[in-house]
């Protein structure tokens, strides 16, 4: 633990552990004691199996010095790629697909110096008023990002607010009406989404294509152990609704495109199957195969079974494919004969994906953040609030309205009270309560460019944005809740 | 759009093509022998296999650094540099002297010095020979497998395929022309008119109009 110890004071200083013991709100013992957990040599000098797992709000709250700092001491203890120990975050994400086309950089009207252009911000873009048509595909959009308020209102403007409304059932007239809502500077929508969703189908959508979802269309992902496999229709759509790529590729074709004259999902999968190459879902290799025994990729998936085929897949010298159980494994030994064929790659497989390979240790020191968290103290009489998660509930909420189980189980809001607390406010488990926010609308956070990562210049130029929020909620009472942040 | 352009490029008007299409007077006695050797006793084929007679994996065949790495500077710098470049630990930057080839990809140790098997479709044209250029004409490559194979400093990852041959001069003759009827006229390509290289319109962020 010397090591550890000494980074620690080289990056804090020689007080390093007592500093953070202060921080956590903790004794410093128990840093030792953790420590000691974490990588003391056991009797017969073998290392202990420690693992790490992050919850996934620690890293959005974008500072990455605490990410930097966890995958340092991740590092150190040995945690990832070796049987048992793995470093990562808790929570799912957005993980079984593959990586779309890429956007034409060039074309961002969103200009830097010199020929740099940044990829196009199409929030940013809308509430400026320049979206003419705005296809919208499986996303609430409108509900789903900071600052919501701002564009919903745009949205409105655009959209329900602009003079041509359609009115007329003749598809000339509502195509022309459209046309004139678009020269006007208003703007057009399209929502594809597999139900209504309010307000970007509800209330804003000029034409809704209904898609099918899971288990409607034979298709394949990835699961997120990277277990690339083969989901077999096993429902029938409900009335007209249709597979994302066959929507996609109507409205392509009708636009004059070519290539998109796919027949099935197989079709679609031969290929983007290229372009899943070097990826940690790289199933091109299967393509491969398959092609040799004569058969589809789906067919040849569909023989991997339930646990489907982990990717990278490689393939070897003789034709057969080699699955990756782990993504990052020190102990892998790979082919001798190298990425055979059109096998890739890439030094993450068995190294960090650094320019030598090596991992590189990078100071996360506490004073990139210490401003931040000197101002971020809790207040006379304020409790905090963060997004409280239940088991029930996913992400956003986008589609817990809907689900009668998550409606009649968690009816309201709640807020996650500490007894003490409550006493304070003289409320009792299910009073209604109201929260106020006084500070709101990290959306500017995110944009602003300041000279150094601190917040205190971010305040000074009032980027930081002091708002309002109201909130309606049912006061949950007990015990084992900490005082001050909350859960709501 | 690369891969489209080199399909059109496509040509198997060599010799040895004709051949295997059943035309048995494309080759001479000498290049008929050349392609016995090649396939028998000197064991090309292990590797020089397929339509591109390439097995598309990665060996060490021990082929011995370039010597202006060792006594021309511009070289040495330009060698460092690409090491240095391509990613290398300091050890390896200031240690290293010969190219790692595979290794740069996964980083794997056991890759260390191996480089993918190249075709023999119409390389006479493709002169000097081997990844660094090290081999003067055809001739020299036959007797550098001949002899065993070369030397490096990734002996550790030689491989075991290398091994002396004991061909004798009328041998290599006979596989040097065989090696020539794998060409055939050469293709070359007439550079397309190109468009005048124009900087990127500016996009003007304008507001609804009216």
């Amino acid at each position: 633990m010397t090591i550890d110890l000494k980074i620690a004071a080289a990056i804090n200083g020689p007080q390093g552990e007592a500093k953070a013991a202060e921080i956590a709100q903790i004794d410093v013992q128990r840093i030792y004691i953790a420590a000691e957990w974490m990588a003391k040599p056991k009797a017969d000098g073998t290392r202990p199996k420690t693992f790490i797992m992050i919850e996934k709000g620690f890293y959005w709250s974008n500072n990455t010095g605490n990410t930097n700092a966890i995958s340092s001491l991740g590092i150190i203890v040995g945690a990832g790629g070796r049987p048992g120990q793995v470093i990562g975050r808790a929570g799912g994400h957005q993980r079984g697909g593959l990586r779309g086309g890429k956007y034409p950089r060039n074309k961002s009207p969103e200009k830097l110096p010199g020929r740099r252009r940044r990829a196009l911000d199409t929030d940013r873009y809308l509430i400026s008023g320049h979206t003419r048509l705005a296809h919208v595909i499986g996303t609430t959009w409108v509900k789903a990002m900071c600052g919501s308020q701002s564009l919903q209102a745009k949205f409105d403007e655009l959209t329900t607010r602009n003079p041509h409304q359609v009115t007329s059932f003749t598809k000339e007239d509502i195509v022309e009406t459209l046309k004139q809502r678009v020269d006007s500077g208003g703007m057009v929508v399209w929502n594809q989404d597999i139900y209504l969703v309010d307000p970007i189908g509800a209330r804003y959508a000029d034409i809704v294509f209904p898609a099918s979802g899971w288990g409607e269309e034979t298709f394949t992902r990835a699961n997120s152990e990277r277990r690339i496999r083969l989901y077999p229709k096993f429902y029938d759509a409900p009335g007209e609704a249709k597979p994302d790529w066959w929507i996609i590729a109507q409205l392509t074709r009708k636009m004059g495109f070519e290539g998109f004259d796919w027949q099935n999902s197989n079709e679609v999968l031969e290929e983007g199957s290229r372009f899943s190459r070097g990826s940690r879902k790289d199933f091109h290799m299967v393509k491969v195969a398959a092609h040799r025994e004569g058969k589809t990729p789906h067919k040849k998936l569909g023989e991997f079974g339930t646990n489907g085929i982990q990717g990278p897949v490689l393939m070897r010298a003789d034709g057969s494919p080699e699955e990756t159980k782990r993504l990052h494994d020190v102990n892998r030994v790979l082919p001798p004969e190298g990425p055979v064929g059109g096998t890739v790659f890439g030094k993450k497989l068995t190294h960090f994906n650094s320019q030598t390979g090596k991992c590189n240790l990078q100071k996360a020191p506490w004073s990139l953040f210490s401003s931040y968290w000197e101002w971020l103290k809790l207040r006379e009489g304020e409790i905090w609030m963060t997004s409280g998660r239940i088991n029930e509930r996913w992400q956003s909420g986008y589609d817990d309205r809907r689900r009668p189980y998550i409606v009649q189980r968690w009816p309201e809001n709640w807020i996650e009270l500490h007894p003490e607390d409550a006493a304070v406010y003289g409320v009792e488990n299910g009073d209604y309560l109201r929260s106020i926010a006084r500070v709101g609308d990290s959306e500017t956070i995110a944009q602003s460019c300041v000279e150094r990562p601190s917040l205190t210049p971010l305040l000074r130029a009032l980027l930081c944005r002091p708002d309002l929020g109201r909130t309606e909620l049912i006061c949950l009472m007990e015990a084992l809740f900490r005082r001050g942040p909350t859960a709501a | 759009m690369i891969a489209a352009f080199q399909r059109t490029i496509m040509q198997t008007d060599t010799p040895f093509d004709a051949y295997m299409r059943g035309d048995d007077c494309a080759l001479t006695g000498s290049q008929i022998r050349g392609l016995e050797l090649f396939a028998g006793k000197a064991g090309c084929i292990d590797c020089h296999n397929g339509p591109l007679l390439r097995d598309e994996a990665y060996h060490n065949i021990g082929v011995p650094p370039y010597d202006g790495w060792e006594d021309d500077p511009l070289a040495q710098i330009t060698f460092r540099f690409e090491i240095f470049a391509k990613g290398a630990t300091q050890q390896m930057y200031r240690e290293i002297k010969d190219d790692p080839g595979l290794n740069f990809r996964a980083k794997h140790k056991p890759h260390m010095g191996k480089f993918r098997t190249p075709s023999l479709r119409y390389t006479i044209y493709t002169y000097p020979y081997m990844h660094n250029g090290m081999l003067e004409t055809l001739r020299d490559v036959v007797e550098f497998y001949n002899a065993g194979g070369g030397e490096n400093e990734f002996a550790a990852t030689k491989s075991e395929q290398i091994k002396p041959l004991g061909l004798n001069d009328a041998e290599i003759d006979d596989i040097v022309a065989f090696l020539e009827t794998l060409s055939g006229e050469e293709i070359l390509i007439e550079a397309p008119e190109l468009p005048e290289m124009d900087p990127l319109p500016v996009v003007q962020n304008r507001g609804p109009r009216t």
